[in-house]
């Protein structure tokens, strides 16, 4: 008799290994990259402090306490305190989440804006491409910064407000990758194949084509991530975004600015370092992803 | 012929692109949610008061119409007014203009003369120390925030060496400006002979230069490494090896002008993302320019100029990445449009 073997349905295990097959040569020249490595431990370790920011907080960020002002750093406040106060390490990591999320939310909705509306415009072409591709010229003809002050003027302060603007600002970047990924690969066999077994448009845009062209969308996440963290925390720094008392590292930054003339350099240099740190995380690793998936700069 | 033909034609595209940007800065003021009136009159105005100046101004009228008017007074020069100063916002951006122009052209100097041949170098030395030491500047240029940096060199230059002026501007409150030509204190100085005036503003913008600059060389000095490694493992650079040149004659004599392209190409962009950087530095070093004026224009919720700065830096963005694909027959030769 013949041997039975019946069809399992795989693991999740198996479905992710062999899902990580396809990148096995990528993750081996990652390993070899020490400092891609350093900016995938900073991310983790920012994503870490955002998550556990009310455990690793010693003080409450926003709690006054007039008898401690501008206290330089010490064993009790490690980075010091600020003018009403208030213990800087506390408003530091407490920052870290709110900007974690800004970026995060802000860079993932113009990834998932700018990839369909690219897509579209690779795929279809004609009027709906063009007016897509020039409604998306106007928005490059500003400089990104300043686009993104004038948008946050006319909707006022506020978090959601920082995550719109630097998602709308953010969106052309990915659109215009993913076009020319869509352009490049539509002429592919699997597309073909995909069109004579009888996939609809959406289906082979969306099951086929993007799946394929998502990796280099991967690595400007990351780089979008730093621009993301940068973008928020300067408009912060001028008075657009998070307004005070609430904890941000560019509105921090902004509130020691003041005090840096008279020698107490705690209250900026901390926050400014912190989101220094988290933003080279991100541009170590988009560089390091760069470099292995663009063969021509591997040395 | 060809150019000419070319450049008319890039023209007339432009001008969708500058009705597409009117559009947008046209939608600031009027996506503010709330009435803009309750920002310009008093909270105790009567109801009747509010309906002559929305007449006045033109609020009453539809959308389109208003577009209109804004277009035309646009193209007129008018650009509104500056409730904040007292003055028609042209006249306050003309006055401010040159300390922006100033302060950009000097850090753009600064970055190119120090990060094109320190990107020469890491190219030529590839995986020594001294590239991976131009990777990590150019990985730290682009990380630090430049606000933050321009707060860490006041520390340090101002607070702890004391070599650096306060970042209080362009001059102190003693030192006399020299006499306007270009409203640019450093040429200004040097045209009337005003050594004293020069030295001073020199110190001035010293700071905020060093400031910007240290941004725009992270993609400098990245790009024309980049484009270096490229140039040098062609084959006219092998040629001429062999041929008996030296190395030095062909790094910059031959290759480094075949790298410059891409370096010439992405000073378009990294002005864009540094008229950005330029309106934090403003804010930090006080420096009366364009972006401290709109950032204080939006902290007392004054929008005209913040519109017609929104509006004048959109359009120099893009006419410097016009003259910049123009620029482009005159270095290589090899493109035809």
């Amino acid at each position: 008799m013949d041997q039975v073997y019946p069809l399992k349905r795989p693991s999740i295990w198996h479905v992710i290994k062999v899902f990580m097959r396809r990148y096995d040569f990528e993750i081996y020249l990652l390993r070899r990259n020490p400092v891609t490595l350093l900016g995938l431990g900073i991310i983790v370790l920012v994503t870490l402090i955002a998550i556990f920011a009310p455990i690793l907080a010693p003080y409450d960020p926003l709690a006054l306490t007039s008898a401690d002002r501008l206290m330089g750093p010490s064993a009790v406040h490690w980075m010091g305190t600020d003018d009403y106060g208030r213990d800087i390490l506390s408003r530091v990591i407490y920052a870290t989440r709110l900007d974690m999320v800004i970026a995060t939310s802000a860079v993932s909705m113009a990834m998932f804006i700018g990839v369909i509306l690219g897509a579209v415009a690779g795929f279809f072409g004609g009027i709906i491409g063009e007016v897509i591709m020039r409604i998306l010229d106007v928005i490059q003809a500003f400089p990104a910064f300043i686009l993104a002050m004038a948008l946050a003027v006319s909707l006022g302060s506020g978090k959601m407000t920082i995550i719109y603007v630097v998602a709308f600002i953010m969106v052309p970047i990915f659109a215009r990758l993913m076009r020319s990924e869509i352009l490049s690969a539509r002429g592919r066999g699997y597309i073909e194949a995909a069109h004579c077994m009888g996939a609809s448009e959406m289906e082979i845009i969306f099951k086929q084509l993007i799946p394929n062209c998502i990796t280099p969308i991967l690595v400007q996440f990351a780089l979008s991530m730093s621009y993301a963290i940068l973008d928020a925390a300067a408009l912060s720094f001028i008075g657009l975004g998070i307004r005070p008392p609430e904890a941000e590292w560019g509105s921090m930054v902004n509130a020691g600015v003041g005090y840096i003339t008279s020698g107490q350099l705690w209250l900026s240099v901390f926050p400014g370092l912190v989101m220094a740190i988290a933003i080279l995380g991100f541009n170590l690793l988009a560089d390091g992803m760069r470099d292995v998936l663009d063969p021509k700069l591997r040395s | 012929m060809r150019i000419i033909i070319y450049t008319l034609k890039r023209l007339l595209l432009l001008i969708p692109i500058l009705l597409g940007i009117s559009i947008i800065t046209f939608a600031i003021t009027h996506i503010i949610p709330g009435d803009p009136l309750y920002i310009l009159l008093s909270p105790y105005a009567k109801e009747d008061d509010i309906q002559n100046a929305r007449v006045e101004l033109g609020l009453d009228k539809p959308l389109y119409v208003q577009y209109g008017i804004y277009l035309n007074d646009l193209v007129h020069g008018d650009l509104g007014y500056a409730y904040r100063t007292r003055k028609p916002v042209l006249d306050d951006i003309k006055q401010r203009f040159p300390a922006t122009f100033e302060l950009t052209t000097l850090s753009l100097f600064l970055a190119v003369i120090v990060g094109v041949p320190l990107g020469v170098q890491a190219a030529v030395h590839r995986d020594t120390w001294f590239d991976h030491l131009v990777r990590i500047v150019s990985v730290g240029g682009v990380s630090i925030p430049i606000f933050w940096t321009g707060v860490v060199l006041i520390y340090i230059l101002y607070y702890k060496l004391k070599i650096a002026p306060p970042p209080m501007g362009r001059m102190g409150i003693m030192d006399t400006p020299p006499d306007t030509i270009t409203g640019m204190y450093i040429m200004d100085s040097i045209l009337t002979k005003n050594w004293v005036a020069l030295k001073v503003s020199l110190k001035y913008i010293a700071l905020p230069a060093i400031t910007l600059s240290f941004a725009m060389l992270a993609p400098i000095m990245r790009i024309t490494r980049n484009s270096m490694l490229e140039v040098l493992n062609s084959n006219f650079v092998r040629t001429a090896r062999s041929l008996g040149l030296s190395k030095r004659t062909v790094i910059y004599n031959d290759a480094l002008r075949n790298a410059l392209l891409p370096v010439v190409t992405s000073i378009g962009q990294i002005l864009g993302w540094s008229l950005g950087g330029e309106v934090l530095v403003e804010v930090v070093f006080s420096w009366p320019g364009l972006g401290y004026y709109a950032v204080n224009s939006i902290l007392n919720t004054d929008y005209a100029p913040v519109q017609g700065f929104v509006l004048l830096t959109a359009m120099i963005y893009v006419l410097v990445n016009l003259a910049v694909d123009l620029l482009y027959t005159v270095i290589d030769p090899r493109i035809t449009y």
